[in-house]
């Protein structure tokens, strides 16, 4: 049984305005204990998307599982119950700030009718879980971002749930707070064995901790798969960009245009840019091809990325020899199992 | 009761001769307008909390979403509070009977108060509700917990401070309708003032009055403000 699943849903906002289509026939499996990125552009539809999946949103067609329940035919009483199973985290925390730290993380206890001493033992152990024991008696006011979403996080657990959606939970943080979330995420993941569906518009999340992923544009799934292949070999163009946000392509648009590839260009040689996956991931290649083929080889440009704990290489080298022995040597690099991609070469060559 | 404030006569003799005279009348005045105040403040305080929240539920995307009673109730709101309070109080006289039994005195006066002042908290009330972002609302529906209990353990509770300020805004404009419905037979200061000061020119007794409703007044707004520190906001 999967953990989420989402059948060819459609939604359509009806407003006075008119009418906007914001899912189009979207499917995705999320498989138990995974953690699922859905990557989009802004008012590509993940809101919604992820709002269906706890039925805060009601869907005009199609079909979402969730834990092996079809949403669509629970009644109020049993949604709610459902609903406990789904924790849900948001951009903006939604904390309740006539109540401390520790009355948020209480508050669903206490609804579910945990007895008084369990429900605070378990609130203390969930504040303990996220790092914020001490500030138990804080009001939200008075915590950064971070710790707002700790307390978020530590709320969204205390009913144990089997599923953590997560609508763009780190999009208000910077940087470095981003990641300490994420890898509490990563952990409570797998601590419990918690499924966690997360949706973003940042690259940085997604290659942090997903290891699959969802790439969603105007209301549609464009392409889907393991986070290392989905970036390393992108096919929809909107995959493209935001892989290429990843590797700071935009950077490489400049070098480009020296003067040091125009005299490679010119003098018959060649640029391209290596992809390696994994173990490959190291420019030892570069030097054995330089060695073998008797041509120089230099690195103009290039970057490692660790996606789920993956290394994956981009580089950008410019090739410089007789032109034959360049072919050989490019065609030798793929034979490794590096991704070679032609970038810049003299006109004549092709 | 009446003896309670004859230690205050003592004091304002000589400034206020005919304040002195009529004591007995200014004390009853006293007592009637803290009664009207009181007990309409009571009754449109619970009201006008429910109707606002009433008004911010039944709107579009909210938790009892309902495209007829939307369309009905804010109009009927706003009706009740484009209506002069003077005309309000002869409109409603058949309802006032109905309700109390007659339509003078105090009893007389606090129903048309009431029927004025709900709306006008209701409105406000509503505003403050619609200040809780709606996020919270999801989030609280996210976490399994039932539409009533998001109203009166989330809505309410996050919006406490805003719901404050309306009811002490409505509590001072509900002394300023007191003395209105006064004249119109519901006795208290207002009645007071109109009768004795305005009448028979005992201008002493327009200006105790002015001081009483002004006393209250501050009053009000220093409970208002001594509750909104208790609250921390
Ligand atoms: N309540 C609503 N009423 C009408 N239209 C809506 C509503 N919510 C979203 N939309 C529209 O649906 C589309 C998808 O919105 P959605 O919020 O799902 O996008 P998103 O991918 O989450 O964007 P962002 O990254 O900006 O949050 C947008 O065109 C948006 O304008
Ligand atoms: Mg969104």
């Amino acid at each position: 049984m999967r953990a989420i699943e989402v059948t060819d849903v459609f939604k359509t906002y009806r407003t006075r305005s008119g009418s906007v289509e914001a899912l189009k026939g979207v499917s995705l499996h999320v498989e138990k204990g995974d953690i699922f990125g859905v990557i989009g552009h802004s008012g590509s539809g993940k809101s919604t998307l992820i709002r269906c999946i706890n039925r805060l949103e009601k869907f005009d067609r199609g079909s979402i599982f969730v834990g092996g329940s079809d949403l669509m035919s629970l009644s109020e009483k049993e949604l709610r119950q459902k609903r406990q199973k789904i924790g849900m985290i948001f951009q903006q925390f939604h904390l309740l700030r006539n109540d401390s730290v520790y009355g948020n993380v209480l508050l669903p206890l206490t609804y579910a009718g945990s007895g008084k001493a369990a429900a605070a033992e378990k609130a203390d152990r969930l504040l303990t879980r996220v790092g914020l024991r001490e500030k138990r008696g804080a009001y939200p006011s008075q915590l950064s971002g971070g710790q707002q979403q700790r307390v978020a996080i530590a709320r969204a657990l205390a009913n144990d749930p089997e599923i953590l959606l997560c609508d763009e939970a780190t999009s208000a943080l910077d940087p470095d707070t981003t990641h300490s979330i994420l890898a509490l995420l990563k952990e409570l993941n797998q601590e419990l064995q918690l499924t966690v569906l997360i949706i973003t518009h940042e690259m940085a999340v997604v290659k942090d901790i997903c290891s699959n992923v969802a790439v969603l544009d105007g209301g549609k799934i464009v392409e889907q798969g393991k986070t290392l292949e989905m970036f390393t070999n992108p096919r929809h163009s909107v995959t493209k960009q935001f892989a290429n946000s990843l590797f700071e392509q935009d950077k490489i648009k400049e070098v480009l245009l020296g003067e040091y590839v125009k005299k490679v260009i010119g003098s018959g040689g060649l640029v391209a840019r290596l992809i390696f996956k994994g173990e490959k991931a190291n420019d030892a290649l570069i030097s054995d091809v330089s060695r073998r083929f008797g041509i120089d080889a230099s690195i103009i440009f290039g970057n490692i990325e660790i996606i789920q704990s993956q290394p994956l290489g981009n580089l950008y080298v410019a090739f410089s020899g007789p032109a034959d022995r360049i072919a050989e040597a490019v065609d030798y690099a793929a034979a490794q199992g590096v991704l070679v991609q032609r970038v810049a070469e003299n006109a004549e060559r092709r | 009761m009446f003896s309670a404030f004859d230690f205050i006569l003592d004091f304002v003799k000589p400034f206020f001769p005919n304040v002195a005279q009529y004591w007995a009348r200014v004390v009853k005045a006293i007592v009637e307008t803290l009664e009207m105040v009181s007990v309409s403040f009571g009754f449109v305080a619970v009201l006008g909390v429910a109707l606002g929240i009433v008004l911010v539920v039944i709107s579009e995307g909210h938790l009892y979403e309902n495209k007829i009673l939307n369309t009905v109730v804010p109009r009927l709101v706003n009706l009740f509070r484009s209506i002069p309070f003077v005309i309000l109080v002869a409109f409603i006289l058949p309802f006032t009977r109905f309700m109390v039994g007659t339509a003078v005195g105090v009893p007389g006066a606090i129903v048309p108060i009431v029927v004025a002042m709900v709306p006008f908290v209701a409105r406000q009330v509503e505003l403050a509700l619609l200040e809780v972002n709606r996020g919270v609302i999801d989030m609280a529906l996210s976490l399994g917990f039932s539409k009533p209990y998001i109203v009166f353990r989330i809505l309410l509770k996050e919006a406490r401070s805003g719901i404050v300020r309306a009811l002490t805004l409505s509590s001072i404009s509900l002394v300023g309708y007191s003395a209105m419905a006064g004249v119109v037979g519901g006795g208290g200061i207002g009645d007071l003032a109109i009768r004795y000061g305005y009448a028979r020119f005992m201008s002493d007794i327009t200006l105790l009055s002015l001081l009483l409703l002004l006393g209250i007044v501050f009053f009000l707004q220093g409970i208002g403000n001594f509750v909104l520190e208790r609250l921390g906001t």
